[in-house]
């Protein structure tokens, strides 16, 4: 190496950008867990449980892990965040949050208002996930703290597996933002509640938004099962089962494998929406058995098909009562049919939608036996 | 002065699409996004092909002056004053495009990964590289292009993993010229600053190894072609990730987009995306730096290795000044400027050219 090189490398070592950027894991206080409230006043509180790691000398180094509840109050987010970073030693570090809940004071008022501070700072953990509480934040997560021994994780595996089996639509921090600046979609958050019975906190359904706030009307997990296999967006699972009368079996479980949907948007007096939508499906529990006469699958087929398109009509008479578009049928207005969207946009175009879903259920399987 | 090297049309290819692939790649979908909607990529495309036409221009006012460069032949075309002239101001040109890379690599780095280096660390690294990366001939400069053209694949594939995201919504491109083909067209003049790079060629048509035939132009066309496609992808690709309002608030969509990205392992793709997408800037600078100080060793008559660490000096001081000063000038004059240098100049050449027939002999035959 020639002493011109040399020379160089030594210049260019104490430029070298990570130095100046490193952020020691020892000096910051990871927050796995957040939550936001909103007191008459009209502050925010933060509640957050903090993860420590105190790595001793004594004992070879070994490292204990230790969770702290902390709570900071303020007139926005971030001076709120400043509060905490004043009572706990070391950096309050947000950004690594998993889980963010909204106490319900908070989602009913505008929501982007919390969560503007994070989408400016690029260290935030876009993929987080978002649920409404019925009560505040703050109830849940000291919940969490004292009962639940991996707090922050809980909640978020949680929340996961009911995306998993399709019963609440997927959405993190990253894809709410784009529905909150879409002005032809709305969307729904996990709705978590404490059950005093059992002393847990448990998803009770979706809570529907119309525009940035909470409806404060809130779906079953069923209905909302419903509503994604409307949207096809259902994850690779969704089980659902439907009470039959007495003669007929009590009850059947099936699991939807495929959807195919048509939509035909159409402009009368109001913008008709003819929703048809076909479910593949397989049935998973039917006491009766004898799934191999033909007769028997038309009958099921039918039974499944006339209670869903019933479901249906409640659940779109629901979100038309809430002007929740979930389904994002003015982002198809605007899409296909710019000339209707031009006569209803507004904030309230969902008043003018009416929809007309059909559901027709085809059994392609019954597991292995029939 | 006749230039010695001699390059093939492959290496065109990887020299050009080095340089136009480049610091603006990140805010490309949001800039077109502000003058043309959801529109964006078709006023890429047409951008694309006015781009290939104004090539096939240079190319043919370079082809009278084999084997020289815009800053030899300006002065064969203009006479000896107005020619040094010319050649000044284009070295000007490059080098206030080299401070707005720059200014803006500095700017995108420090608000995505480095907040707490201070920005001149930043600008130092950028000059101490520029140095070591321009001081060297053609071959070495291609070599090293050809050999970083992997990274812009890896960024085509990077941007793959998006399609794993179930946000993905293709309305969002719909209506097809909602935003009418009169702003359209308007907006390609903004969509033209991604292109910028292409009147590099200038200089480097002149070491291409048979500059008269249609050959030589095929490595330009293909090139042009990559860079459109290219651009165009990634313009759509943010267009069907984030809603229109949204876009609107958010300066590098296609950072945005991967900072959220997440597979198995690993996370917080755009970290990847932004150490691989420095390179590339750095060649454009580098392509940059070459072509500007064989404009000051020829006007000035000193050797290459002195003008690169004057022009390395002079961006270094600028770019900090401007940045410092916030003083954010340059982007709107560089709308202007490659509009006159990359596209107005080289047609009046071409037509001063054509009409008083200038060739080359005339100056250079009787030595």
């Amino acid at each position: 190496m020639g002493k011109n090189e040399l020379f160089l490398i030594l210049f260019i070592l104490p430029l070298l950008a990570g130095c100046w950027d490193e952020r020691l894991l020892k000096n910051s206080r990871t927050v796995y867990i957040s939550g936001f409230d909103l007191d008459e006043n009209g502050d925010y509180q933060t509640t957050s449980i903090i993860r420590d790691m105190n790595i001793s000398e004594s004992s070879r180094g070994e490292i204990s892990i230790s969770n702290e509840l902390v709570t900071g109050k303020g007139g926005s987010i971030k001076e709120a965040s400043m509060t905490i970073d004043q009572s706990v030693p070391g950096n309050y570090d947000p950004a690594k949050g998993r889980t963010l809940i909204l106490g319900i004071d908070t989602a009913k008022g505008d929501i982007y208002n919390v969560l503007d501070s994070l989408y400016r700072d690029p260290r935030v953990d876009l993929n987080a996930k978002i649920a409404v509480t019925d009560d505040s934040a703050n109830e849940i997560i000291t919940h969490l703290s004292e009962n639940e021994v991996e707090k922050g994780e809980y909640l978020y595996e949680l929340i996961y597996s009911s995306e998993i089996h399709s019963e609440i639509q997927d959405i993190t921090l990253r894809s709410i933002r784009s529905y909150l600046f879409d002005e032809g979609k709305d969307f729904m958050l996990p709705y978590l509640s404490k059950d005093e019975e059992d002393n847990e906190v448990k998803i009770n359904g979706t809570a529907l938004f119309h525009d940035h706030s909470f409806t404060g009307q809130f779906l079953s997990t069923d209905e909302s099962t419903l509503l994604l296999l409307f949207m096809e967006t259902q994850s690779k699972k969704a089980l659902l089962t439907e009470q039959l009368d007495k003669k007929a079996g009590g009850s059947v479980s099936y699991n939807v494998k495929s959807v195919s949907r048509k939509l035909k948007l159409e402009k009368e007096e109001k913008v008709h929406a003819d929703i048809m939508l076909q479910l593949d499906v397989e049935i998973v529990d039917y006491p009766p058995d004898h799934l191999d006469k033909q007769e028997m699958i038309n009958f099921l087929e039918n039974r499944l098909s006339k209670i869903l398109t019933e479901k249906a009509d409640a659940l779109f008479k629901k979100l038309a009562a809430n002007q929740s578009d979930v389904l994002g049928l003015g982002r198809e207005l605007i899409a296909f049919h710019p000339s209707i969207w031009k006569e209803i946009k507004g904030e309230n175009y969902y008043e003018h939608i009416l929809v007309n879903p059909k559901v027709k259920v085809n059994v392609r399987s019954s597991g292995i036996i029939l | 002065m006749r230039v010695k090297s001699r390059i093939s049309s492959v290496n065109l290819f990887f020299l050009l699409v080095q340089t136009m692939i480049g610091v603006g790649l990140l805010s490309l979908p949001h800039q077109t996004h502000e003058s043309a909607g959801s529109d964006g990529w078709i006023s890429i495309l047409i951008s694309g092909f006015f781009i290939q036409l104004i090539v096939l221009l240079i190319w043919l006012l370079c082809r009278n002056f084999p084997n020289l460069t815009l800053f030899d032949f300006s002065k064969v075309i203009l006479g000896e004053i107005s020619g040094t002239v010319l050649n000044f101001l284009y070295i000007i040109y490059l080098l206030t495009v080299i401070c707005y890379i720059f200014i803006i690599y500095a700017d995108t780095l420090k608000r995505w990964i480095l907040p707490e280096t201070p920005a001149w660390i930043l600008f130092l690294i950028t000059f101490v590289l520029l140095i070591y990366g321009s001081i060297c001939n053609i071959k070495n400069v291609v070599s090293l292009f050809s050999l970083l053209f992997i990274l812009i694949l890896f960024l085509f594939f990077i941007t793959f993993l998006v399609y794993g995201d179930p946000y993905i919504d293709v309305r969002y491109l719909f209506p097809i010229g909602s935003s009418g083909g009169w702003n359209i067209l308007k907006s390609t003049s903004d969509s033209m600053i991604p292109f910028i790079g292409f009147e590099t060629l200038l200089i480097y048509f002149a070491f291409i190894k048979q500059s008269k035939t249609i050959s030589a132009l095929k490595g330009v066309f293909l090139a042009v072609l990559f860079v459109t496609i290219f651009l165009t992808y990634i313009v759509i690709l943010s267009t069907v990730m984030l809603s229109p309002e949204e876009i609107k608030i958010t300066p590098e969509p296609v950072l945005y987009i991967l900072s959220a990205m997440e597979i198995r392992i690993l996370s917080r793709l755009d970290l990847i995306f932004l150490s691989f997408w420095g390179l590339i800037v750095f060649t454009t600078i580098i392509s940059y730096t070459f072509s500007a100080s064989m404009g000051i060793s020829k006007l000035i008559h000193i050797k290459h290795k002195f003008a690169v660490i004057l022009s390395g000096t002079f961006v270094l001081i600028v770019s900090i000044i401007f940045y410092y000063m916030e003083i954010t000038l340059l982007e709107k004059w560089l709308k202007h400027l490659s509009f006159i240098f990359g596209i107005i100049i080289p047609i009046l050449l071409l037509l001063i050219t054509i009409i008083f027939k200038r060739e080359v002999a005339s100056t250079y035959g009787k030595k």
